[in-house]
């Protein structure tokens, strides 16, 4: 599959002094069309920095971001970028600005410029790949959180977008709204084959993506499996980020001599291999 | 902080919330117009049963008294204002001041009015979901587009206002919980203390509202939006046969009252 | 200092269209010492309950006894409540107003009238409690520091009264891993070394399971399950209830389901994985 987003040796400070120091430093990452890619880092460790260039909110100060071969540094583009890219953000209270959920869906398709029949048909379709087409007519401060961030899902699909980014859309959700959300995401992307970056630092949300980046003061410092991310401990404890609990466990059992398979991701996963 | 109703959506199936805001928005603006022709205790009874009748209509009749209440001290207020200093035909010595016939009249008078002025414009909030009377107040203030008016951007800052009243009014009461938690006492009659504790409550909650806007116009921009551009809509307003027919209704009876009034 | 929750009842909006069920006939002691995690659904009354303990919200039926005085029974007693329970706000770092460090902690000490010399000595000693150097971060701008520390900064200017109990309401929500770490630790310190009663509002249990001594579990305003932390993670509720649960827990409960018997009832990973080479191997 071909590539979508090209990063090249981004650099990036705030303010005009080239003495500033960057908050992201020399980054390169290509990230191909339908690749589930995970973007993991601690606090300030420059994520969002990073992908607010993946659609045009910020410019690099030295290298350069293409999406679909479209340089995100010149204005006339960012209407085509934001349509390509969406981005959902972490808090649910503040992207929600309609007081009708189809309303709220509907608001990116209204700035296309859209016909109203071709309007209604993708805030429904929209509003049914998420599973919330039946609270089309709530007022959003009676949904839960994680209903919420799945309301501003289906605001971007309704856009029709090539990639969805999202920026720690699950840390301000309880155990259950973690998981609709998650779930939603996976699905979107196994199931109409949208490209997802996600943001994080919870490890428990990135078992499941194709590839992992790991961000560490402004820096890629790692790329490439989440499974091998993890099983470098070392590279883990250096900037800041734990296991998840069932891979340390995995870990621990393999080095008491249990041959068990590397991608085991859930309680059951290890229970299913242990009882084999 | 809790039970605030005025200026609040009830969603409901009623007659009233069918009509076009447009429809409500007009009517509305002429009733209130209306009310200051008013003469009379007939006149004023008609009107007030009027509606009565219009919240039984709508099925809000619960919210009537709730949005009454907080207009109930200002009416009270000038209802005793009038009372007291209006010079006219004393019916009450009340040594101290005097109540005059004119003064309880004109007090009265005053005092309907604004339980009139308040429960009219509560009706159209009542029964209107913000999206569409934000919709409704665009279409009215598009002639004046050519003017300069800025009707879509007004329309959207009126949206998102109404949306975040609610969210707001909850950061106020969550701040001023955790100053209370550290020892404020924003009942203290200490000047100095007092100043002190509302800059504790103010400085967070700005910080927030900024933050917040902040948030959502990222959010905004990233879906697509910049100021002055052409949108389309998912609901597209339409008058009704039932629009016409009221606001027909409605003007010839006006007209009559009018007519009535002044020429015959 | 024991606190006391004797039939305790609360309904939001009262009297209105939009009233709800905050909490129903609660009755529950902490008691000195006490490390109580309070879990349940979003919506199920924790933060209420939080708010009850220092009178913050006032039951419509029943009372909060702190040291066996009701909290509501003078201002005076309210006002020494308010001392001695600590409240820890969701998002602490948002009610941040000062535009120093110092200023921002010493707001609590100030407010209860303390002297000068008095005020800088807990402003040190909190901060020294929380982990930020005095003489580096007093007169710094809360702003300009980053989220980890704006979070520990307000956890300070609780802990600057000197509380007996500390309730905080999901205390590491949005906080990176070593930041969540470094909160814990200082909680666990604040209650092994200091006696500190602690109650501790959270979704997520993992990082504190093997700490606390009692988790509480509400639902609809109730209290559904009271018990060692080891007894209630390991009831079906907590699942069926979509809460989060350890992994060891979580392991246990599919062993059981292939047949194997797990014993006793593990908590962590040292014990889960004990348990996996006894029954496996």
């Amino acid at each position: 599959m071909g590539s979508l987003i090209e990063i090249q040796n981004l650099t990036f400070w705030y303010g005009e002094d080239k003495q500033e120091v960057p908050v992201i430093k020399d980054i390169n990452l290509s990230v191909k069309k339908g690749e589930f890619i995970a973007v993991v880092g601690p606090n300030g460790s420059g994520k969002s920095t990073l992908i607010r260039h993946l659609n045009g909110f910020l410019a690099p100060c030295r290298g350069r971001v293409t999406v679909d071969g479209l340089d995100t540094a010149e204005s006339r583009n960012l209407p085509v970028i934001r349509r390509k890219v969406g981005m959902v953000f972490q808090n649910p209270d503040t992207q929600l600005f309609a007081s009708v959920v189809e309303e709220d869906v509907a608001f990116g398709v209204e700035n296309l410029g859209l016909p109203r029949a071709e309007i209604r048909e993708r805030v429904d379709s929209a509003l049914a790949q998420v599973g919330m087409l039946e609270y089309k007519h709530y007022p959003p401060h009676r949904l839960s959180g994680g209903q919420k961030q799945k309301v501003a899902i289906a605001g971007i699909l309704a856009v029709q977008p090539e990639c969805i980014v999202l920026d720690e859309p699950t840390s301000m959700l309880d155990p259950r709204g973690k998981k609709e959300v998650r779930e939603a995401v996976r699905a979107l992307n196994a199931a109409l084959g949208i490209t997802v970056i996600y943001v994080t630092h919870d490890m428990n949300e990135v078992l499941r993506c194709d590839r992992l980046a790991a961000l560490s003061g402004g820096e890629i410092v790692f790329t490439g499996r989440p499974e091998d991310f993890f099983a470098d401990r070392e590279c883990l404890h250096r900037i800041g980020l734990q296991a998840p609990p069932i891979k340390e466990l995995v870990h621990s059992l393999t080095e008491e001599g249990f041959d068990l398979p590397r991608d085991l991701n859930s309680p059951e996963e290890l229970v299913d291999a242990l009882c084999r | 902080m809790e039970g605030i109703v005025l200026g609040q959506y009830v969603p409901g199936n009623s007659f009233l919330h069918k009509l076009d805001p447009r429809t409500k928005l007009i009517m509305s603006a002429v009733l209130l117009w209306v009310i200051f022709l008013l003469e009379g205790p007939l006149e004023y009874t008609g009107f007030g049963l009027f509606i009565v009748f219009l919240y039984l209509l709508a099925g809000v009749s619960g919210s009537f008294l709730k949005i009454l209440r907080p207009g109930l001290y200002l009416v009270l207020i000038t209802l005793i204002i009038n009372m007291i200093f209006t010079p006219g035909r004393v019916v009450l010595d009340l040594g101290l001041a005097d109540i005059t016939r004119e003064g309880l009249i004109q007090g009265l008078t005053m005092g309907f009015r604004l339980v009139f002025l308040i429960s009219m414009s509560s009706l159209v909030t009542l029964t209107t979901s913000p999206v569409r009377m934000t919709d409704g107040l665009e279409l009215l203030l598009k002639p004046f587009k050519k003017i300069g008016v800025p009707a879509s951007e007004l329309a959207m800052m009126m949206n998102i206002a109404l949306r975040f009243i609610p969210t707001f009014w909850e950061e106020t009461d969550k701040i001023r919980k955790a100053q209370i938690a550290r020892g404020a006492d924003f009942d203290s009659w200490n000047l100095g203390r007092r100043i002190k504790y509302i800059t504790a409550l103010l400085v967070p909650l700005f910080v927030s509202a900024f933050r917040k806007a902040d948030e959502l116009s990222m959010a905004m921009e990233a879906r697509g939006y910049t100021v002055g551009m052409e949108r389309t809509s998912l609901h597209e307003l339409k008058m009704n046969p039932r629009d016409y027919l009221v606001l027909t209704v409605f003007f010839i009876s006006v007209a009559a009252f009018v007519i009535n009034k002044y020429f015959i | 200092m024991p606190i006391e929750f004797r039939n305790i009842s609360y309904t939001y909006s009262k009297k209105t269209p939009f009233a709800r069920k905050g909490l129903t006939n609660v009755s529950l002691t902490v008691n000195d010492g006490e490390w109580v995690a309070v879990m349940g659904p979003t919506g199920s009354g924790k933060s209420t309950l939080l708010q009850h303990l220092n009178g913050l919200l006032k039951p419509d039926l029943g009372e909060v006894l702190l040291d066996h005085v009701n909290i509501h029974s003078s201002s005076a007693a309210l006002r020494e409540t308010r001392q001695k329970v600590g409240l820890v706000f969701q998002y602490p770092e948002h009610q941040l107003f000062g535009s120093t460090v110092y200023e921002e902690i010493a707001y609590g000490p100030e407010n209860y009238g303390y002297a000068a010399s008095d005020v800088e000595q807990r402003v040190k000693t909190a901060m020294e409690t929380v982990g930020l150097d005095y003489l580096k971060y007093k007169d710094r701008h809360p702003y300009e520091l980053s989220g980890g520390e704006k979070r520990r900064i307000a956890l300070a200017g609780v802990l600057a009264t000197d509380p007996q109990i500390i309730a905080l309401d999901e205390p590491t929500a949005g906080l990176d891993p070593s930041g969540r770490q470094k909160l814990v630790e200082t909680i666990t310190q604040l209650n092994r070394d200091y006696g500190k009663t602690v109650i501790w509002v959270t979704h997520e249990i993992t990082e504190i399971a093997a700490l606390v001594n009692r988790v509480l579990v509400i639902k609809d305003g109730q209290v559904v399950l009271d018990g060692a932390a080891r007894e209630v993670l390991n009831n079906h509720l907590m699942t069926q209830l979509g809460l989060d649960v350890p992994v060891a827990v979580e392991i246990s409960h599919h062993m059981r389901r292939k047949g194997k018997a797990v014993e006793g009832q593990p908590l962590t990973i040292e014990e889960i994985k004990k348990e996996i080479v006894r029954l496996v191997r």
